[in-house]
């Protein structure tokens, strides 16, 4: 039969063992093992963007369709992101036709706060001219989106349009589309499209 | 036999019918109070769970309308605590010795009165300044009224368990430790030891909702930033999450004097943790595990409450309490330190990377400073525990 002292002592065991266990594999083992563990990889692909006229005379309008795709790993937020250099206002020539995103797409004007570089902090910068941008949070993976603009130039002449797509976590360089090309003043790559706008 | 001695026999007969009468009157309405207060900690209950819920559906999936299924749950659960304020005035009502019963039955009314409030004046914010932060003015009387309705309902589970209407004595196993040795002769129904757990469950959620509006880096929105200075939030998270959940578990402890009622509350906790904060995010899944280990300190603390009356293994089973809440709290916990550190938030699909860096750098600085706070929550949960039975015989 256990004595009091012998039943103490068992406990006390018991106890520096459990909490010894635990506490190595709560600050040492399992700590180690999930930094050793592959971060998620978002893979953003623009599959189609579809322009529907290359000439137009000014003060008709042009449609643009975006299909966008991710190859990688579910992301947090996968953006899509087309902006406008020509133009110094969005809201008044840029409409939303049709999209199937997870959220709402919102605009972005002249100076508003934008990030830079794929980073995801709140170290932003001013925007030096309008976009827009659409994204799904979360967008998991081989998730397809879809949106469909309308756009109506305010002068006569090349009018551009620059397009692209971020996952985040921005973990490395799959992580961005395209992964080369022009660098807008995000310091981040962009498709250029263009549109002639003809005097009518 | 006399004429006088039949009459005294009809007497006590008719004297014994009424007390049986007055017996049952009193168990019916102890037992509507009671239901009263189960429903109300239920609902408190519903409620924080589907506001964890919420936070993290914020987070992962970034609802654009307050009409989400948190919502939906977390408005459920006032409405189950409302109907269960009104049970219990009704139960409070045909209850001799209303006093006793007072305490509890304002603090649920001034309660839910706040949370009631809080509804509407939360939809009008969203209509005014879109969706809100953590913490905002609807959501701190939200929460606030939630604590009070959750601190009142324990109030009246422990009080009616020790309320016997027609007698002088009070029973029950709500005994205040003599010299740190509480009365082990006194052993309680498991019902009762179940009904303490969901009764202090809301109360700690509630209270950690306070701490987490005000350590969490939630509240930046477009009109308002009430998001908390860094530095200050990693002090206010490093002192407050161990003092709770310290005090907490000494009172489920102290309440029953049993072993099991402590690791049973912390393995609730643990668990609507899981499925409010981690089923819900995939990337969360794989560290289940790792998470529900937290039951081997909550086991210990438990064990040395149980078999040891002695002070300083009290407030040792408080330090341990203390130094595993930096693992209890996640993963929200998370974003509280990495705000501290770096002033930015943290991805969902990161949060185990991050956390894990956070184990690996910062761990061995805070063990400290959790220990003394677990160690202080011990001593207020001995001072809460000697007070409420002091109130409870001064109301009396």
């Amino acid at each position: 039969m256990m004595t009091a002292s012998n039943k103490t002592i068992v406990i006390a065991v018991a106890i520096v063992a459990s909490l010894t266990f635990y506490f190595v594999f709560s600050v040492f083992y399992l700590p180690d093992y999930y930094q050793s563990l592959k971060k998620p990889s978002p893979i953003p692909y623009l599959s189609e963007v579809n322009i529907s006229e290359s000439n137009i005379q000014y003060g008709e309008s042009f449609d643009i369709k975006i299909t966008s795709t991710n190859l990688g790993d579910s992301a947090d937020i996968q953006i899509v992101s087309l902006a406008f250099p020509n133009l110094t206002r969005i809201d008044d020539h840029v409409s939303i036709i049709s999209h199937d995103f997870r959220q709402s797409p919102f605009f972005i004007e002249i100076d508003d706060d934008v990030v830079s570089n794929y980073a995801s902090t709140f170290e932003t910068i001013p925007a030096m001219y309008p976009s827009l941008e659409a994204y799904s949070r979360p967008w998991k993976s081989s998730e397809t989106y879809h949106i469909g603009l309308e756009v109506t130039p305010d002068k006569a002449g090349k009018f551009v349009i620059f397009v692209k797509s971020v996952g985040l976590p921005h973990t490395n360089n799959q992580s961005h589309f395209p992964s080369d090309g022009l660098i807008d003043y995000q310091r981040e790559f962009v498709k250029v499209y263009s549109v002639n706008v003809t005097e009518p | 036999m006399s004429s006088r001695t039949s009459d005294t026999s009809s007497g006590s007969a008719e004297e014994s019918t009424q007390t049986t009468l007055d017996e049952e009157k009193y168990r019916r309405s102890k037992l509507k109070f009671k239901i009263g207060c189960i429903l109300i900690s239920l609902g408190v209950l519903l409620t924080l769970s589907s506001s964890s819920w919420d936070i993290t559906n914020h987070l992962i999936n970034k609802p654009e309308t307050f009409f989400s299924t948190p919502h939906l749950l977390l408005y459920t659960g006032v409405g189950v605590a409302a109907l269960g304020s009104a049970i219990m005035f009704v139960g409070k009502r045909s209850l001799a010795n209303q006093g006793k019963f007072k305490l509890p039955m304002r603090l649920v009314i001034i309660g839910i009165s706040m949370v009631v409030i809080a509804g509407p004046f939360d939809y009008t914010w969203h209509v005014a300044f879109g969706l809100d932060g953590l913490l905002s003015p609807s959501h701190i009387i939200l929460t606030f009224g939630l604590f009070l309705a959750s601190i009142g309902a324990l109030f009246g589970l422990v009080f009616a368990r020790n309320y016997s209407p027609l007698l002088t004595s009070q029973k029950g196993g709500n005994q205040i430790e003599q010299e740190g040795k509480p009365k082990q002769s006194v052993v309680l129904p498991s019902m009762d030891n179940l009904l303490s757990v969901i009764g202090i469950l809301p109360l700690w959620l509630t209270a950690a909702g306070l701490l987490y509006m005000f350590s969490l880096p939630f509240s930046d929105t477009e009109f308002f930033d009430f998001n908390p200075d860094p530095t200050f939030a990693a002090i206010f998270a490093t002192i407050g999450f161990p003092l709770l959940l310290s005090t907490i578990l000494y009172l489920s402890y102290g309440l029953n004097y049993r072993f099991g009622i402590l690791s049973i509350a912390g393995a609730a906790f643990l668990l609507i943790n899981i499925l409010t904060t981690m089923i819900p995010n995939e990337f969360l899944v794989p560290t289940i595990s790792f998470y529900f280990l937290s039951i081997i300190p909550f086991v210990v603390a438990d064990t040395i409450l149980s078999f040891s009356k002695t002070k300083s293994l009290q407030y040792v089973a408080g330090g341990v309490l203390g130094s595993c809440s930096f693992m209890v709290y996640y993963p929200f916990i998370t974003y509280v330190y990495k705000w501290a550190f770096t002033q930015d938030l943290v991805f969902p699909s990161l949060i185990a990377f991050v956390y894990s860096e956070l184990m690996i750098s910062s761990y061995s600085l805070l063990v400290g400073p959790l220990i003394v706070a677990g160690i202080l929550g011990v001593v207020l949960g001995r001072y809460i525990i000697s007070h409420s039975k002091i109130l409870e015989q001064k109301i009396e």
